[in-house]
């Protein structure tokens, strides 16, 4: 549900959520519907993800857990689902180092939300996305 | 690898730079120490120096003071001490002091000196091998505890979406805000690098701001907080302790309020003694029901029971300006607590 009062269906947002711990990915989508968007696919690993964008012709927005099987980390992915598709993407993880947390807001994400982060947390990064689309629009 | 011998004897410097050079087969960058200008000079140049060979008297310092300031810009350079006057309560000494090894000053030695430096470098690289797997350890076993503890996020909220009930859905949101405040101090645990204390402040902080960035009325937190790195058997008590104050004033001082005034102040009474009060402006005692004031409601039953294990103490008023003020005041250490 939105919390800002402007109603769920504002925008309809297409969000494609990479994290390779189902249970963890199936908490995002709940949060994601339940806020009145789409979930696009759940990707496990950054091979994954690139497939789904090009596919589906991008999404609004990319959730990416930092740490993924594969070559790629969600840090690499977020580089190439900016400089690729121009897409918006909010970062989670379970890191709380300083480091790595700077390799992070280098890349210029929405958020980067630390696990464990709660429901409200994603609300909030979706319903903004939300009202700057709606604000460009105007 | 760069190694600095220090000796007031030139001739014996040499004997030993030779030795070092011998066993190490090149690739080494030897120093001569002579003085306190040459000492300085030699460790404000890089590469670090990863071997130490110094004599214990000099002219101009001692082996342990040498000791001392090597291992200030590395503390984990191998050193070998060396002493014409061999005795067992000076070996014991060098040893205390972290010297690896201990030899006689003697031309038929100096073999045994640089086996001696090879053995400790062979020492070091060791340790700082266990060490780099000891934070990579750290590192993954934090990685997965925030991990975990998403998950349980995850379940409360899965589970508190199946329940139709408002209350208990209500309750399962409590559960919620509890798990995330412990994590909170979990990761303040792990940012502070010091696992015996917690920077309360900076939890504190960010507590409130998460709890209250939940609000969706207007609330204007004012933070009266000093510095305080609280012991770990102190600061997750009291952290939940702040939790429920704050989330109480929240669901009671303010119902059916647009808007509301939070103060959150700590106070450090000596460095281990502290009062916490969070107070609001809301509707105060008599106005509505709080949770926190009826014996029987969860959030005091744990409340009582926090402070009681910090060995602490609560009282609650009502403030002349209208709402309530909660104060929590911490003794030094917690009861039964062998935490140092």
């Amino acid at each position: 549900m939105a919390r800002d009062g402007t109603g769920p269906a504002a925008r309809q947002l297409r969000v494609l959520i990479v994290e390779d711990e189902l249970l963890i990915a199936d908490f995002v989508q709940m949060i994601v519907e339940d806020a009145g968007h789409s979930v696009l696919g759940i990707a496990r690993t950054a091979t994954e993800a690139l497939a789904v964008m090009e596919r589906t012709g991008g999404a609004d927005l990319v959730t990416l857990d930092m740490k993924l099987a594969g070559d790629m980390d969600g840090v690499d992915l977020a580089r190439v689902v900016r400089d690729r598709f121009g897409t918006p993407f909010v970062f989670m993880t379970g890191s709380a180092e300083a480091k790595s947390r700077a390799r992070c807001e280098a890349e210029r994400p929405m958020a980067v939300l630390q696990k464990p982060f709660r429901v409200e947390a994603l609300e909030q990064v979706l319903a903004s996305l939300c009202s700057s689309a709606a604000a460009a629009a105007r | 690898m760069r190694i600095l011998v220090v000796d007031d004897d030139p001739d014996f410097r040499a004997l030993i730079a030779r030795a070092l050079r011998t066993e190490f087969d090149g690739g080494t960058d030897i120093t001569q120490i002579t003085d306190r200008a040459s000492l300085d000079a030699a460790l404000a140049a890089k590469p670090l120096p990863e071997l130490l060979v110094s004599d214990l008297s000099l002219r101009w310092d001692d082996g342990f003071g040498i000791l001392q300031a090597v291992r200030s810009i590395n503390p984990l350079c191998a050193a070998v001490m060396c002493t014409g006057t061999g005795n067992e309560d000076l070996a014991v000494r060098a040893m205390k002091a972290g010297f690896d090894d201990y030899i006689v000053k003697s031309s038929n030695q100096l073999r045994r000196l640089a086996t001696a430096a090879r053995m400790a470098l062979e020492r070091i690289q060791t340790r700082r091998g266990l060490e780099e797997n000891r934070d990579l350890l750290t590192r993954e076993l934090y990685h997965r505890l925030h991990n975990n503890l998403q998950l349980v996020t995850s379940l409360i909220a899965f589970t508190a979406r199946s329940i139709d009930d408002a209350g208990a859905r209500e309750k399962l949101n409590d559960l919620g805000g509890r798990v995330q405040s412990l994590s909170l101090l979990q990761e303040r645990l792990y940012r502070g690098g010091d696992f015996g204390r917690i920077d309360f402040k900076a939890f504190l902080e960010q507590l409130v701001d998460n709890v209250t960035a939940l609000d969706t009325r207007n609330i204007a937190v004012r933070f009266e907080v000093e510095e305080a790195a609280l012991l770990v058997d102190v600061a997750i008590p009291l952290g939940l302790v702040a939790n429920e104050l704050v989330t109480n004033s929240l669901k009671h001082a303010f119902k059916h309020r647009a808007e509301g005034e939070l103060l959150v102040a700590l106070t450090a009474l000596d460095p281990d003694a502290h009062i916490l009060e969070i107070s609001d402006n809301g509707s105060g005692i008599s106005g509505e029901t709080r949770d926190a004031n009826a014996p029987g409601g969860l959030g005091m039953r744990l409340v009582r029971r926090l402070i009681q294990q910090v060995g602490g103490e609560m009282e609650s008023f009502a403030r002349p300006s209208g709402g309530m003020s909660w104060r929590v005041t911490v003794p030094g250490r917690p009861h039964g607590s062998s935490a140092s």
